[in-house]
């Protein structure tokens, strides 16, 4: 019962800390040092979820929890929108006809550049200007419509 | 307004970013939280206790399963015997760890005693607690069976 009960209370602490909290850039672009962050989370985590229990019994008992857990969260996503949005979040429009939304830019922590990056390496585009459509995806990745299809 | 329109999402996005930020500001104050010792080892959890010649220092505020220093200090010497009473079942809870310095705890109905001696100088004495149960764990502490007050610990879980 303890090793189900810390285990769901892990899952949603976690969901809001790294998704909701964190926001979706440091969820996106993640460096070598996040990835290093990830691994210390998950060690100082594994500690809380088994303690001084590592029977086979034990382990499935978390590793079951997490994957309801989960299922049932993605039922949930395709059920109900609403939950959907909240749980992945949404899109967001960063630049539109070449013009920079400053109030997005500034509140998903993100630069001009980075969107100029994303243009380079998705769309061979060097200009804001020949951006139709940049947009922060739900999964942190910023994606690029141009504004001319060639 | 173009801007309003290719992004449908933009009322609900701006929901999502307020409560990124109220989070970022709960992260914050839990952090200045702790670092002030609001879980224990700090100013804010740090409480101490004086009677009967002894003078003891312990944290409030503690989290399970966490060493947790509880500090006796007799500032001079006595030709009395010192001895140090405690619930036996506060002992249980916090797992007051004795025998790190050999002394042998005497257990008698509710009761933990510990006998100390004749301090012939001032001196001190660090026991390890490691509370196994989240909640309030509290005692009467008698000095040589004087009762100097209660010590009163919050284990977080």
């Amino acid at each position: 019962m303890e090793g189900v009960l810390k285990a769901a209370l892990l899952y949603f602490v976690l969901m809001i800390l790294l998704r909701t909290i964190a926001g979706r850039r440091t969820m996106g672009e993640m460096t070598a040092f996040d990835l290093l962050l990830l691994l210390i989370v998950g060690d100082i985590t594994q500690e809380f979820l088994v303690g001084d229990d590592a029977s086979l019994t034990g382990v499935v008992i978390v590793i079951s929890t997490f994957v309801v857990i989960d299922v049932a969260l993605s039922l949930l996503q395709q059920r109900f929108t609403l939950v959907s949005h909240w749980v992945e979040g949404v899109p967001t429009v960063l630049c539109c006809n070449g013009e920079l939304d400053e109030e997005a830019l500034r509140k998903a922590r993100i630069r001009e550049d980075e969107i100029l990056a994303a243009a380079r390496q998705s769309q061979g585009i060097d200009r804001r200007e020949d951006i139709k459509l940049a947009m922060l995806e739900a999964n942190g990745k910023i994606s690029i419509v141009p504004r001319r299809q060639s | 307004m173009a801007k309003e329109l290719a992004d449908p999402y933009r009322p609900l996005q701006r929901r999502f970013w307020m409560v990124e930020r109220v989070g970022w500001v709960v992260l914050t104050l839990i952090i200045l939280w702790a670092a002030a010792g609001g879980a224990g080892g700090g100013p804010l959890s740090q409480t101490r206790l004086q009677g009967a010649g002894v003078e003891l220092g312990y944290d409030e505020f503690t989290r399970r399963g966490a060493r947790t220093p509880i500090e006796l200090r007799w500032p001079a010497a006595s030709d009395r015997e010192l001895t140090v009473s405690l619930d036996g079942a506060f002992v249980d809870r916090m797992k007051l760890d004795f025998y790190l310095h050999g002394l042998s705890p005497v257990r008698s109905g509710q009761t933990v005693t510990l006998s100390l001696g004749r301090p012939t100088e001032p001196g001190r004495l660090v026991f390890n607690a490691h509370p196994v149960e989240f909640g309030t764990s509290s005692s009467e502490i008698r000095i040589g069976g004087q009762p100097i007050g209660r010590i009163s610990v919050f284990v977080f879980p």
